[in-house]
């Protein structure tokens, strides 16, 4: 299931701030970094639904999961 | 030395060879052991002089020397001399491999040419090419020297070497040369040395340099494989394990992809167990209404078809022009048989008159099918069933309309002008559903008194009827008597009506079982009446009672379906339209093709009115081209009737539009449903499908993409509507994260994000920690060609991809 990082899509929520760059290769880390983040998201919610005992990942495992996750992300 | 890399170890080799003097390998034999164990031994007695292997050594030493600093050319050319007439060994096909090795056995046992050492001092071939050479002849003149010098140490190096194939870069000659000159005092030293030189550092002696280099590389190697394999193989290992024991999903191939493979640690398999697809629920759903469709169809749109085409012929036109005709076509087809069911089905109630009812449906189905599909033959079938369409009709066009009292009345007194009360009840029924299912109290009263009557006649009719009429009654018991008196005033059209009811029994059963039972009971009836008082005023007109009940019956089925498919304007039409069910009528005596479904429904629904009247079927059939008009004179001949039928109109309109109103809640484009279920369903999931996905605002993640990851990830089911959050999720860390890096940037002074910024900011995320390399990152979650442009790899002739700016 490897699929096209969506590199433009990135890069355009990357440049808010429209005057700075993106080298080409950043974005693919910043690619890298999602990847991850979707990762510890996934896990997370995983732990969060089994906890429920329900073997579907629903939404609010998902939402209830995200707020402390977004903070432990931060830089 | 730039120019020896390129110089494989086989074309060293073949060198080697081609200089050397031909020699039979000698398979390692004790003897040679011993040999080069003396060797060894004599080599590293420094003090040994006179023992023969001693002076063979040094002799081995000379012979470097001299080939070191001697022209390569000449000691080559003697070489070549001598090795011109090279046995199969020349042959290139051998590997440079097995060539070493038969070189190390054979030079053992060489009798190295002794030259004269002092050449050493020449170190003339000090460029690379003549290092080449050198390193040619070193191959061939010292591999006698040094096999045997280096036999203890240089050997096992030597093989090592050869087992790895590789050669190494020529040495620089000149270090050599230097180092040769510092150890000429030292013979063995040198020798020694020059062994250890040869298989340290030079670069002539490709069996000695390997040495080192092999090591070292095969070290570096070894190293990259070890890293490699094992935690592959463990994470493989683990994640299997993981999976038997935590999930049951099927494994899928752990070889989606490179990064997935890389992803093994995680998750081996993708279990893509994905959640339940919305598609699939629609599909499902779908399928559910198709079947009410579909089912429903028959009877209901013979039913509504005959009350709308009656009731609606103007409106419907417009709306459902086409898909009127086709309806009516299928319906008239259909209603003839099914009228009597569609009427029922309309009406709910006839689950209880189902046993009775369908004995006189089939009858009136079996007629009804008979006859033509056009709608003047369900017209007829009307004029013989009578009263019983214009209930169905009139129940019908309390189906459809609501809001239309007058033409209801209209249409019963039509009805009554020509067929009698029955028919105007009928048609007031008719007119009531398509006015004002309020309105419809004669149609109610209608209905009581046809299924007074059909009672008196027909049993099972009445039996039908009254139990229309209890629901009816419930809600229209004083129209119910209005329209029972007129009803029994017509007792042909009562008959027909009873046959109309015993059809509609049987569709309201149909109808309730596909519709709403609760709903449509109460009217059903009334739009069952009204269809029929509609109907048979339209039946009247077109002389074609039986088709009018039929076409009734289909209206009436036809409604609830067309109420779904068929936009609440219809229903209005319909309603408003009491006129329009003579028009109705008339198009349904021609075929009901004038109007759209609505339209053809009303015309049925009005011809079998008419038919009953004949009189008002004619009129209906002018209506057909002028369907106000006709619809109003019919309405004020059947202003009773209308009242009637607005009067059951009243109540059964209401219920019936509440069908109608599902139905059409969800396709409200398709009224195209009727004739295939199918794109009514899809269109409504689709048109609902759109605009989600156009609503999403901006750039943002594709949700598939999204969905794809964080399913691999979690390798569980995921149910589908966590994508929105994570969306959510994924927006607010994507803001945060630019936010940083532009942060970074500006703190490096610079105008653009790098990748190193990106790296620093994983590093403080706590992603990229001491232990865990950014690299390894990469190569766990990239897909390959992103691995690639990241991480560079060193490919052959030194290049490295992706270029590495410095």
């Amino acid at each position: 299931m490897s699929k096209k990082a969506p590199r433009a899509v990135l890069r355009s929520l990357m440049k808010k701030r429209s005057d700075t760059r993106i080298e080409p290769n950043a974005d693919l880390m910043v690619q890298l970094n999602l990847l991850l983040v979707l990762h510890r998201l996934a896990e997370e919610s995983r732990a969060k639904a089994f906890e429920e005992k329900s073997g579907t990942i629903r939404a609010h495992h998902v939402r209830a999961v995200a707020k402390k996750l977004l903070k432990s992300v931060r830089g | 030395m730039d120019s020896e890399e390129d110089v494989s170890a086989r074309f060293l080799l073949q060198n080697v060879l081609q200089t050397e003097p031909p020699r039979s390998p000698v398979v390692r034999s004790e003897a040679q052991r011993r040999r080069q164990d003396a060797l060894r031994s004599v080599r590293r007695s420094v003090g040994a002089v006179a023992s023969p292997q001693v002076t063979l050594r040094h002799k081995l030493a000379r012979r470097l020397q001299e080939s070191v600093s001697r022209s390569p050319l000449p000691a080559k050319r003697s070489l070549l001399d001598r090795k011109q007439e090279r046995p199969p060994l020349m042959d290139e096909s051998i590997s440079p491999r097995v060539l070493l090795k038969r070189i190390i056995l054979t030079e053992a046992e060489a009798s190295l040419v002794v030259t004269e050492l002092p050449g050493q001092d020449e170190e003339g071939p000090s460029s690379t090419e003549s290092s080449l050479h050198g390193n040619q002849q070193s191959l061939g003149g010292w591999t006698g020297l040094d096999l045997p010098d280096v036999s203890a140490e240089t050997l096992p190096r030597v093989t090592r070497g050869l087992s790895r194939r590789r050669v190494p870069p020529a040495f620089n000659v000149t270090a050599f040369e230097m180092q040769l000159d510092h150890e000429l005092g030292d013979e063995e030293e040198k020798t020694g040395e020059v062994s250890r030189d040869v298989s340290t550092g030079s670069g002539c002696l490709t069996l000695k340099t390997p040495f080192v280099d092999d090591s070292s590389e095969r070290v570096g190697l070894k190293r990259r494989a070890a890293n490699r394999k094992p935690v592959c193989v463990k994470a493989f290992d683990e994640a299997v394990q993981n999976r038997l024991e935590n999930y049951e999903s099927p494994m899928l191939p752990s070889a989606h992809t490179l990064g997935d493979s890389e992803w093994q640690k995680f998750s081996l398999s993708v279990s893509d167990a994905t959640a339940p697809d919305i598609t699939t629920d629609v599909i499902m759903c779908n399928t559910a209404l198709y079947d009410l469709p579909v089912s429903m169809e028959t009877p209901e749109d013979q039913v509504h078809g005959l009350d709308k085409k009656c009731l609606q012929p103007a409106t419907d036109e417009e709306m459902v022009a086409e898909q009127e005709e086709e309806h009516e076509s299928t319906w008239v087809q259909e209603g003839e048989g099914l009228k009597a069911q569609a009427e029922e089905p309309d009406i709910h109630m006839d689950e209880l008159h189902v046993p009775t009812q369908r004995e006189e449906e089939h009858d009136v189905m079996t007629e009804q099918e008979e006859e033509d599909p056009n709608l003047q033959t369900q017209e007829e079938e009307e004029e013989t069933q009578g009263e019983e369409e214009e209930p169905n009709l009139q129940t019908h066009e309390e189906e459809e309309e609501t809001q239309e009292e007058e033409p209801n009345l209209q249409t019963q007194d039509e009805e009554e002008e020509t067929l009698g009360d029955e028919e105007e009840p009928n048609l007031q029924t008719h007119e009531e559903e398509e006015e004002t299912q309020e309105e419809e109290p004669n149609l109610q009263t209608q209905e009581e008194e046809e299924e007074t009557q059909g009672e008196e006649e027909e049993h099972d009719v009445m039996t039908e009827q009254e139990e229309e009429e209890p629901n009816l009654q419930t809600q229209e018991e004083e129209e119910e008597h209005d329209v029972m008196t007129e009803q029994e005033e017509e007792e042909p059209n009562f008959q027909t009506q009873e046959e109309e009811e015993e059809t509609q029994g049987e569709e309201e059963p149909n109808l309730q079982t596909q519709e709403e039972e609760k709903e449509h009971d109460v009217q059903a009836q009334e739009s069952y009446y009204h269809k029929e008082g509609e109907d048979s005023l339209n039946k009247i007109k077109s002389g074609e009672t039986n088709e009018c009940k039929t076409l009734q019956h289909q209206f009436e089925e036809e409604e609830p379906e067309m109420m779904k498919g068929e936009e609440p304007e219809d229903v209005s039409e319909e309603e408003e339209e009491g006129e329009m069910e003579i028009g109705h009528q008339a198009h349904l005596s021609e075929d009901g093709a004038d109007c759209g479904l609505t339209a053809d429904m009303r015309g049925y629904s009005m011809t079998p009115l008419r038919n009953e009247r004949g009189m008002h079927f004619q009129r209906e059939l002018d209506d057909d081209d002028d369907d106000a008009a006709l619809s109003l004179p019919l309405r004020g001949e059947e202003e009773e009737e209308d009242a009637l039928s607005e009067e059951l109109s009243m109540k059964t309109p209401a219920f019936v539009r509440q069908k109608r109103n599902e139905a059409m809640a969800t396709p409200t484009v398709l009224r195209d449903v009727i004739i295939s279920p199918t794109p009514c369903v899809t269109k409504p999931r689709l048109q609902r499908k759109h605009p989600a996905a156009s609503t999403r605002p901006g750039p943002a993640l594709s949700k598939g993409y999204i969905l794809n990851v964080f399913k691999h990830f979690t390798k569980t089911k995921v149910s589908g509507d966590v994508y929105p959050v994570v969306l959510d999720i994924v927006k607010k860390y994507f803001d945060r994260l630019s936010d940083d890096l532009e942060t970074f940037a500006a703190h490096a002074k610079r105008r653009t994000i790098k990748r190193e910024d990106v790296e620093l900011l994983m590093r403080r995320q706590g992603f990229v920690t001491d232990s865990l390399p950014v690299n390894v990152l990469i190569e766990n979650f990239l897909p390959l060609e992103y691995r690639k442009l990241l991480i560079p790899v060193a490919t052959s002739g030194n290049k490295v991809v992706p270029h590495q700016r410095r």
